[in-house]
């Protein structure tokens, strides 16, 4: 009994801590019961395209696992570590290590309690808005809400699972420690970080070749596994960076004397030289999650703002079939028929023959055919006369002329070599029948040659034909599934928009929203991180910066001196974040262009937007967080 | 000369209404400059309040305070830091040395925060820490380095600026008698070479290294002794006197 009241009251004295740590593990425990819930929802697992969600999902909940694993050891050690003196205060005033066991036993067990109750009552009223959200986004109203035990009982032993490795480890604290050795903890000294120059310049290497690869990937077959790699190089190289080459600068800035010999400078460069070792990785971390973050947030809203872009060159028109002969008699009948069972009132048919694409490379000056993993592009071919009949135009080309159309509209030429012949180029702005055959990673791109020799010449494949046309009425979806059956035609030769667009809403959709759920995790731990470092520094540097008034230093200046310190400190990770996003645009850019997104001024606009939220949520950490440190300090 | 002049310094805490401190009720002194005063007493006393006052760090509830003819009684605090990087120095019982510099860099620190150029640091360094005998250690960490010697470390960043007025507070009450003698007999240098001192200590033996000691109880000066041509030692067994007749003063 004593022993709990002992428990409650040291959670009771550390209470602002404690409870900051109770509150953002709660909802990192209500975000994993979301992730578990929708593991468990029978209308998702019955969806159509609900185990691409539920792989991701998966994904997901190990990722956040992680994160709150990782989130409640650092804040444990951290509030163990300031709680040394009080336990070693225990233990000479007569408690037992056996008691003093049971009483960190009891408070994980109360801390457990506080966080799995609160967490699973924030989980499951973020439930019901998360299904709206998802809905939403899906475009989609098949997905209920539904009341999955399995993943109460699941959020409650894994959370549980939790607080029993960390009990294990202040046990295992608690074990080592003498209470002679806790009180003098506090004073001890550290070492001077070393001088790692060689893991320093190795640091930068493999950062800059993370980054050389990340600009330099392109959207061919291979892109994602290069990405990958490409994601593990500037994991690594951000965390030597961190950890040795800040080191190195420092010390580089500490031997140029005049410089370092200034107020500001001597204050803050010590400072941090001094705290790097301990905080290179921590810094690292929080650099890697606010990267995390900004790509995450980049690529699933660029997804999903681009699902209009992707269903426009998947459909120019509601309906596309791709046939060897033009459609026979029986087939416009059967679509007729179809269309009348339905209620569908059918547009006019707009027709082409084009040549199958090639895959290879496209420059400004030559395409060059490739195989799939050297490919960029998909080149195909229509005569003339079809193009002035679609477009309602009336040009003319001579042998050596041809229209270009791309979907890049920075790509500009005036001539390209194409096999061993050189062509004159003009570039169309519309190309009505604009279309991505096969839905290929590739970029299509569409050439016009004055005739069917010179086309076939230019690219030499099968004709195909293309039926495209529009349909009007209620039951599209209906129609769309229906008529497919009846031609016997399989995805690849024969795409309506009505299909595709409730595959790209569900599964872009479920994207953004799994995107902005794990971000929200990410910004709550990387917010966690930053407050309880910035205690730890406080209470670091509040012996220094007394001294250092004692010695002379103004109140004023002291403060200064902890802005640009802390400003610093704060903003390194931030600024390699925004350094680490630079570098992998191109490569996100790329990838999603094998999505068939090209609007490369959406994602731009997406990554600015992304950007500025980021960092106002962090420049409002930053006061939040130095208005404590301040007051630590100067307390 | 005339270098401190405190007249009816008062120091009160204010607690609550009804229990308010006064740590300091009517303190008056006068220090020469060239002069070694330590100051005795019991905790509680109002030894540490009077030294804080000294050096700024602390504001007098009324009285006035004048060093070199600056008024220390109504200096703002901008001003305060100021003027104890260029007009005083500190040696503590802890030593308060930062384990982010190395012992040259702490000894640095006020000139540093003073802006002075490094060739100016440097030429001053160098017969200092010939004197204090901490050359060979200046490149490395307080906390590798042993408590003598930090405090060593401690008077060269006081002394580093050359201050008007050197105040240490118990500078011997964290080291063995060794280094205790070993850091007065520095005091006896740096006093004869014309360094004025005041020195707070609860330790007999080493007020007996000043030329006057001055004994605070309940916050007034309550008895005066001055060295003059006595040895050591019978300055020392004078200083002991008069505080055991302090103690049975206070048991009535």
């Amino acid at each position: 009994m004593i022993h709990l009241k002992l428990a409650w009251s040291s959670l009771k004295r550390y209470r602002q801590q404690y409870g900051l740590f109770v509150l953002a593990t709660a909802i990192l425990v209500a975000l994993n019961f979301i992730f578990l819930s929708l593991l468990g929802n029978s209308s998702l697992i019955h969806n159509n395209y609900g185990r691409y969600l539920l792989i991701i999902t998966r994904l997901c909940l190990y990722f956040s696992m992680l994160l709150s694993a990782i989130f409640m050891f650092y804040v444990n050690s951290f509030l163990m570590k300031q709680r040394d003196q009080e336990l070693g205060l225990f233990n000479i005033l007569g408690l037992t290590r056996s008691n003093l066991r049971s009483i960190l036993l009891l408070e994980n067990l109360l801390l457990y309690l506080g966080t799995v109750i609160l967490g699973l009552l924030f989980g499951s009223s973020f439930l019901k808005l998360a299904f709206l959200a998802l809905n939403k986004l899906m475009h989609n109203q098949t997905i209920t809400e539904q009341w999955v035990g399995a993943a109460f009982i699941k959020t409650i032993i894994i959370i549980a699972a939790f607080f029993v490795l960390l009990s294990l480890y202040d046990l295992g604290r608690l074990r080592k420690v003498k209470p002679i050795n806790l009180w003098q903890q506090a004073s001890k000294g550290e070492k001077e970080p070393k001088n790692h120059n060689i893991l320093a310049i190795l640091g930068v290497l493999i950062l800059g070749l993370g980054y050389y690869i990340a600009v330099t990937v392109r959207p061919t077959a291979n892109s994602i596994l290069q990405f990958t790699l490409a994601v593990f190089l500037v994991v690594i190289g951000t965390y030597l960076v961190f950890i040795a080459f800040s080191i190195s600068v420092l010390k580089f800035l500490r031997h140029r004397q005049h410089f370092y010999y200034q107020p500001q400078h001597f204050i803050s460069i010590s400072g941090m030289l001094y705290r790097m070792k301990q905080n290179g990785a921590g810094l690292a971390s929080i650099c890697l999650l606010c990267t995390a973050i900004l790509v995450t947030m980049f690529t699933t809203v660029s997804m999903y703002s681009g699902i209009q872009d992707i269903l426009k060159t998947w459909n120019p028109y509601d309906v596309m079939i791709m046939s060897k002969s033009p459609l026979t008699k029986i087939e416009q009948q059967q679509i007729e028929a179809v269309g009348h069972q339905n209620n569908i009132k059918l547009g006019a048919q707009h027709q082409m023959q084009m040549t199958t694409p090639t895959f290879g490379k496209l420059t400004k000056t030559k395409f060059q055919k490739g195989n799939l993993n050297s490919a960029t592009h998909q080149l195909s071919t229509l005569t003339l006369a079809d193009y002035n009949r679609m477009q309602h135009q009336h040009i003319r080309l001579n042998d050596r002329q041809v229209l270009l159309y791309s979907p890049d509209v920075s790509y500009k030429t005036s001539s390209l070599i194409i096999g061993q012949q050189k062509y004159a180029v003009r570039q169309i702005s519309r190309f009505n029948l604009f279309f991505n055959y096969q839905h290929g990673i590739f970029t299509p791109v569409f050439i016009v040659a004055a005739n069917r020799q010179i086309a076939q010449q230019i690219n030499p494949q099968r004709w195909l034909n293309v039926t495209g046309f529009d349909t009007q009425g209620p039951h599209q979806l209906q129609f769309a599934q229906q008529l497919q059956e009846k031609l016997h035609l399989d995805n690849a030769n024969y795409t309506a928009l009505t299909i595709n667009s409730r595959f790209f809403n569900t599964l872009f959709g479920s994207f953004l929203f799994l995107g902005i759920i794990i971000s929200l995790a990410m910004i709550l731990t990387t917010a966690l991180l930053l407050y309880y470092k910035q205690i730890a520094e406080g209470y670091a540097d509040r012996g220094r910066f007394q001294t250092m008034q004692q010695v002379g230093l103004s109140r004023q200046e002291s403060r200064r001196a902890i802005h640009s310190q802390v400003l610093t400190v704060f903003y390194l990770p931030v600024i390699g974040a925004i350094i680490n996003l630079a570098f992998a645009t191109p490569a996100i850019i790329n990838v999603l262009k094998t999505f068939s997104v090209y609007n490369v001024k959406i994602l731009i606009m997406v990554g600015a937007i992304t950007l500025i939220c980021l960092c106002t949520v962090y420049t409002l950490l930053y006061s939040l967080t130095t208005k404590v440190y301040e007051h630590l300090v100067h307390a | 000369m005339t270098l401190l002049t405190l007249q009816h310094v008062r120091r009160i805490f204010a607690g609550n209404k009804n229990n308010q401190v006064m740590a300091l009720k009517n303190i008056s002194l006068e220090v020469e400059a060239g002069d070694y005063v330590a100051i005795m007493g019991e905790s509680g006393a109002g030894k540490t309040t009077l030294l804080n006052i000294i050096a700024t760090l602390d504001q007098a509830s009324s009285g006035q305070i004048i060093l070199n003819g600056h008024d220390l009684s109504q200096l703002p605090e901008k001003d305060a830091a100021k003027f104890r990087r260029q007009h005083l120095g500190f040696v503590f019982q802890n030593f308060n040395l930062l384990d982010t510099f190395n012992n040259q860099d702490n000894i640095f620190l006020p000139l540093v925060l003073d802006r002075k150029p490094l060739e100016i640091m440097q030429q001053r360094l160098l017969p200092l820490a010939a004197q204090l005998e901490i050359t060979e250690i200046l490149q490395r960490y307080p906390y590798e380095i042993s408590g003598g010697q930090r405090q060593r470390v401690a008077a060269a960043r006081a002394l580093i600026t050359h201050p008007e007025l050197l105040l240490a507070d118990e500078p011997t009450g964290a080291l063995d008698s060794q280094n205790s003698q070993r850091l007065l007999q520095i005091f006896d240098q740096i006093n004869q070479a014309g360094q004025t001192i005041l020195m707070v200590t609860h330790s007999a033996a080493t007020a007996a290294h000043s030329k006057r000691t001055l004994f605070i109880k309940d916050g007034i000066i309550y008895h005066e002794l001055f060295r003059g041509q006595q040895s050591e030692a019978q300055y020392l067994q004078k200083i002991n006197d008069s505080l055991t007749a302090l103690v049975m003063a206070g048991g009535d």
